[in-house]
């Protein structure tokens, strides 16, 4: 029942473009307009459950691997020939705004959740590479990963139009995740994200939040 | 008179299917002599531009890139202004290239926080019209890539309208930088 009210809320917060008086607004006193940040904050943060899927090296990461630092979190696939590349690239330039306001130990850490296992596996340590140094690949069995799309109140599907197609796209929630060092969903925010400006709205968020970090 | 097709024998071939000899020869025209490729010197900005002095159908095609892609992933999108230059509208119901198994334009629809592609079988361009793909939007997909494509290399692709026409075009492998927020390009959606 919350999750669904949660749910409500980002997508009527989503199609308002985060005008809703249920969600703070960024805050724009501090903002040149030049370009809308698409982002929602949580009516209250939204834990993230239990989960255990591996990093591109192999290592665990689970629910643990979450606490302690800022995250931003996207899901996608490494066969997404346009908007995946596009949000990796983006967020890393949201990363690099970002940098010039938080110190190191608040700058959120970027986490691509490959939903394709079957393909992102084997591929996912040199895509991690390729967008940056700074940036972890987790992906996993099915269930797992299902379970962390839960907790984000995520979705993707992939669109396979017969088993042994292998040219499939995959449909998923475009929104990124800003995970709390408590292992909590805060808010989301969509791409194309105005890296000066997106950085200003997570800096009030995260600047703001009483979490020991 | 039988037109010379010696050294286009691939291109004559894809053409089979047009019943006109008149037209044939004039297709064999346009695509040989008439397809200009002027390439500044400027990285990127590499024209690509098919003319013809009657009233044939007309297609600017301008800032054609492909993104480099990480190591074995074998697919990726080309992104370009497709400009009609002709007077009347132009309608492409086809797009390919023999570096990659499957080639279609592609549109990604972010809608309710949803992000998913749909293909986008023919694409009418009215006159004088421009269209942008760009990230995030419109964009030729490029799906089973037959090679490995590094920063400088250029992919061609082939376009062929309704009526027949074919138009050539390589797009150049480009390291994948995002804009500055000054840029205009910055706003998705318009």
């Amino acid at each position: 029942m919350f999750k669904n009210l949660i749910s409500a809320l980002v997508f009527a917060a989503l199609l308002s473009g985060g005008g809703s008086n249920l969600i703070a607004p960024l805050s724009a006193k501090d903002i040149e307009i030049d370009g809308k940040v698409n982002g929602v904050l949580l009516e209250a943060p939204s834990p993230v459950k239990p989960f255990e899927l591996k990093d591109q090296n192999n290592s665990p990461f689970t629910l643990n691997s979450l606490k302690g630092k800022w995250s931003l979190l996207f899901l996608g696939f490494t066969h997404c020939p346009d908007i995946c590349p596009f949000t990796l690239s983006n967020l890393d330039a949201v990363r690099v705004e970002l940098s010039q306001r938080l110190t190191p130990e608040k700058l959120p850490r970027i986490i691509f959740l490959a939903v394709d296992p079957e393909r992102d596996e084997k591929l996912l340590k040199d895509y991690v590479k390729h967008f940056g140094l700074d940036f972890t690949g987790i992906t996993g069995p099915r269930a797992e990963i299902d379970n962390l799309v839960k907790s984000l109140d995520g979705f993707y599907r992939l669109e396979k139009k017969h088993d042994k197609d292998d040219a499939y796209t995959v449909t998923h929630s475009a929104a990124i995740a800003l995970i709390n060092p408590a292992g909590e969903v805060v808010a989301k925010i969509s791409p194309p994200m105005p890296p000066y400006n997106t950085a200003n709205y997570l800096f009030g968020l995260i600047s703001q939040t009483k979490t020991g970090l | 008179m039988k037109p010379d097709y010696k050294g286009n024998s691939m291109k004559v071939a894809m053409m089979k299917n047009f019943k006109s000899r008149v037209s044939q020869f004039l297709l064999a025209l346009m695509v040989v002599t008439s397809a200009t490729i002027a390439h500044s010197a400027e990285e990127g900005a590499v024209k690509t531009q098919a003319k013809s002095t009657t009233a044939m159908e007309s297609l600017q095609a301008s800032e054609i890139w492909s993104p480099e892609t990480p190591p074995h992933i074998k697919s990726s999108a080309i992104y370009l202004k497709l400009k009609n230059m002709s007077a009347a509208p132009l309608t492409i119901t086809g797009i390919s290239s023999p570096q990659f198994a499957m080639v279609h334009f592609h549109k990604t629809i972010t809608e309710n926080g949803m992000s998913k592609m749909e293909p986008v079988h023919s694409l009418t361009l009215a006159a004088k019209q421009e269209i942008e793909f760009k990230p995030g939007n419109m964009h030729i997909m490029l799906m089973g890539a037959k090679n490995t494509f590094k920063v400088g290399d250029k992919i061609p692709i082939e376009l062929q309208t309704i009526k027949g026409q074919k138009f050539e075009f390589s797009a150049i492998v480009k390291k994948r930088s995002f804009p500055s927020q000054n840029h205009s390009n910055m706003q998705g959606g318009k």
